[in-house]
């Protein structure tokens, strides 16, 4: 388990994560609560599709950006994912609460489960954006059961 | 009025330091032909283009234009209340309503039936400005001046007539090249956002820019007696 505030600061301050945007999801109340306009800047999205939208807008304009989504709908940006990203080499993170075994293997993923103590999940995230820097791939951080504390 | 001749015209009225976004092949063939570093196509359009617009107006302060069909437009409102609560000045959709899918023997859409389609859009939450008029009338200088004092977040509205893209060709770039292209363009804080004009100091009177001149204002210093 890692502190939700550990968690943003490591992503923000550490790896410039700096615009977020996404659905509320019901398993990620901790990380809401941790958010701070002090380090981050977090747009609520109408929709999934929309969060994409803003945070591919906000890598163009030089900031790296991170969408928090429920895996029920994570589907609902996967062809988003295949068609704009991947053709355009558009990156963005995306932090999904939850885990689906469907999702195929077409960008870097790392899980972060319970059981995972702060030094790994510090080198999960370092690992998804490296990739994300050196090659303008997405990438996904699966937040399976009760991570933050 | 055509498509390709509303795209030229509405080009010429925008200011070279303005982010373009085009969204759908057709829209994107038409402004290809009048390719600029500011231009940025998605030709395989999943209504991903006004979001990803609005992403770039809310961390960058260049006014940002994004040219869309109705039938693009149309699949995925909840864009509107999003753009009118991130309350960018800098955002503008360019919306070419032809009523109709094009290439499917100009299938009608559900937009052609709508009520109002100004009262739609404006209580979804946006402003809306219609410039078919304006175009029938020819008043080109005075959509200039317009469009240099335009305020976001702002839907732009224009009728065009129905077409078929059969016979059109198909729009064919380097996706990649075009998107480093346009990263530099955005990024390049040297360019100065048309944002910067005061709109205090300059009025529009009847499609002339005039200056006022703050000499000839009296200031009265009288006061009320109680």
């Amino acid at each position: 388990m890692i502190k939700a505030k550990d968690f943003l600061s490591f992503l923000c301050n550490k790896l410039e994560y700096r615009f977020f945007s996404g659905v509320a999801s019901p398993g990620m109340t901790k990380l809401y609560k941790n958010m701070s306009p002090d380090f981050m800047h977090y747009v609520p999205a109408v929709n999934e599709k929309i969060a994409f939208g803003l945070v591919s807008g906000a890598y163009v304009a030089g900031i790296k950006g991170c969408i928090i989504i429920d895996h029920k709908f994570f589907y609902d940006i996967m062809r988003e994912i295949k068609d704009f990203s991947l053709v355009y080499k558009i990156p963005l993170l995306l932090i999904v609460h939850g885990y689906n075994d469907f999702i195929e293997n077409i960008i870097p993923k790392v899980i972060i489960k319970s059981n995972d103590d702060s030094d790994s999940v510090y080198k999960s995230l370092q690992k998804i954006s490296d990739l994300f820097n050196k090659k303008e791939v997405p990438g996904i951080i699966f937040i399976k059961g009760e991570v933050f504390i | 009025m055509k498509r390709n001749f509303v795209i030229k015209k509405v080009l010429s009225l925008l200011n070279n330091n303005d982010a373009i976004i085009f969204s759908g092949s057709d829209v994107c063939y038409d402004g290809y032909l009048l390719d600029k570093d500011n231009h940025f196509y998605i030709p395989n359009s999943f209504n991903i283009a006004v979001s990803f617009a609005l992403g770039i107006a809310m961390t960058n302060d260049k006014r940002v234009f994004v040219f869309v069909g109705e039938g693009d437009f149309l699949r995925d409102l909840s864009i509107l209340p999003q753009i009118s609560a991130s309350e960018c000045k800098n955002i503008f959709v360019v919306l070419l309503d032809n009523g109709c899918y094009n290439g499917i023997d100009q299938l009608p859409h559900v937009f052609d039936s709508v009520l109002s389609k100004k009262g739609f859009i404006y209580n979804a939450g946006c402003k809306i400005k219609d410039f078919t008029s304006h175009f029938e009338m020819k008043e080109f200088k005075l959509m200039k001046n317009v469009f240099d004092r335009l305020n976001g977040s702002t839907v732009i509205l224009f009728s065009i007539d129905k077409y078929n893209n059969k016979n059109e060709k198909k729009f064919d770039i380097n996706l990649i090249d075009n998107k480093n292209r346009f990263i530099e363009f955005i990024r390049n804080k040297t360019i100065e956002s048309s944002l910067f004009i005061p709109p205090d100091a300059v009025s529009v009177v009847s499609g002339k820019t005039s200056v006022l001149n703050l000499d000839n204002l009296q200031v009265t210093t009288d006061r009320l007696e109680v």
